[in-house]
């Protein structure tokens, strides 16, 4: 092993990582290599900076905005524990409209449903045929009259 | 004490999973700092992070039965899913911004930060002007380390996880984040020596 190989080990120490068997091997190599010490005490140092500067230190507030911001997106309060079902809704949507179209079309040919409704034509067909119609029934009244 | 405060995040994790609302918003409680933390060293930018830390909690949230406590830890899972967002921000960003970053704003944003904890603090004025030049120091050493050792070392340092941990947050082998701190951590020391030794030389010839 080189220095390098045991800087990198004192990375690893410093961070809590390092192995028994390998501490003891560094403690010797750093008993005898002064520009090892001297790498090992910048490594500390700096390790300590990183953690005193406290970096990126999250705004005031932050889980609230947060929590704030997430009830807003999600809808009310309680659609939040179910948000799974909640994106079902448009299926279930689609469902519905489905069954009722089907409902609606049970029991009619295609013929029915692709040329339309003709039951309203029949029956105002009928009506017309029984002398129901406004003119009938004044033509009606004047053959009535012309026969007396 | 709220009785949050007795549960483990995994034992919060599983009634959030039941249906809790509350304890889900104790998990947000506990960990929106350290996301946001995390977010911000990857993307750099206070708002971008806030909105990382947002992003990351509905994720969570909406995958939260894919949470197993025995494959990991809630802390390591919740970040994997930041680390992963704030990737995808920063990968943007980086497209749109770093050039400009590198070449002109770092030196101007300095202790301008509008997160710089040490502003508006009533401390003696040497020893917050000395504390605002560290912290200004550290955070522009950092932006000139690669993501990767970056997210690694501050994981490490401000999260204090286990290198473990820190590899399944980065998908990654153990021996390879003992190599991204390692390198991240002599990048930085380079860095912050060749800013003092430059601005010790500045000083110098001034007198």
């Amino acid at each position: 092993m080189d220095c390098s190989d045991y800087q990198k080990h004192m990375s690893m120490l410093i961070d809590g990582e390092l192995g028994q068997h390998s501490l003891q091997a560094l403690e010797s190599h750093l008993a005898a290599c002064s520009v090892c010490r001297n790498a090992y005490e910048r490594m500390t140092a700096l390790n300590r900076t990183l953690k005193d500067v406290d970096l990126y230190r999250p705004p005031s507030m932050l889980a609230s905005r947060v929590k704030a911001r997430f009830a807003q997106e999600s809808g009310q309060p309680t659609g939040r524990l179910f948000p799974s079902a909640w994106r079902q809704v448009p299926l279930f949507a689609l469902i519905v409209l489905l069954a009722i179209g089907v409902g609606n079309l049970a029991g009619r040919s295609m013929t029915e449903i692709l040329v339309g409704d003709q039951s309203e034509a029949k029956l105002e067909y009928l009506l017309t045929d029984a002398g129901q119609s406004f003119s009938d029934i004044v033509l009606d009244i004047a053959v009535e009259e012309n026969s007396r | 004490m709220p009785y949050h405060d007795d549960l483990t995040d995994e034992e919060l994790a599983l009634k959030a999973q039941a249906g809790s609302e509350q304890d889900f918003d104790a998990l947000v409680n506990r960990y929106a700092p350290a996301v946001y933390r995390l977010a911000r060293g990857i993307t750099r930018g206070p708002q971008d992070a806030e909105d990382v830390v947002q992003e990351t909690f509905l994720r969570a949230f909406r995958h939260l039965d894919s949470f197993a406590p025995s494959k990991a830890t809630f802390k390591t899972w919740l970040l994997t899913i930041a680390r992963n967002q704030s990737i995808n921000v920063f990968g943007s960003l980086k497209r749109r911004t770093l050039r400009f970053l590198n070449e002109f704003d770092i030196d101007e944003r300095g202790t301008e930060c509008s997160n710089n904890p040490f502003s508006g603090v009533d401390k003696d004025a040497e020893s917050l002007l000395s504390m605002k030049q560290e912290y200004s120091r550290v955070e522009q050493a950092l932006e000139k380390l690669p993501e990767r050792q970056r997210t690694a070392m501050l994981l490490k340092a401000q999260e204090d996880m286990s290198y473990d941990q820190i590899a399944q947050v980065m998908n990654n082998s153990v021996s390879s984040v003992e190599s991204l701190i390692f390198r991240g951590r002599k990048r930085l020391l380079e860095i912050l020596e060749d800013q003092l030794a430059r601005a010790r030389d500045f000083a110098e010839s001034k007198v």
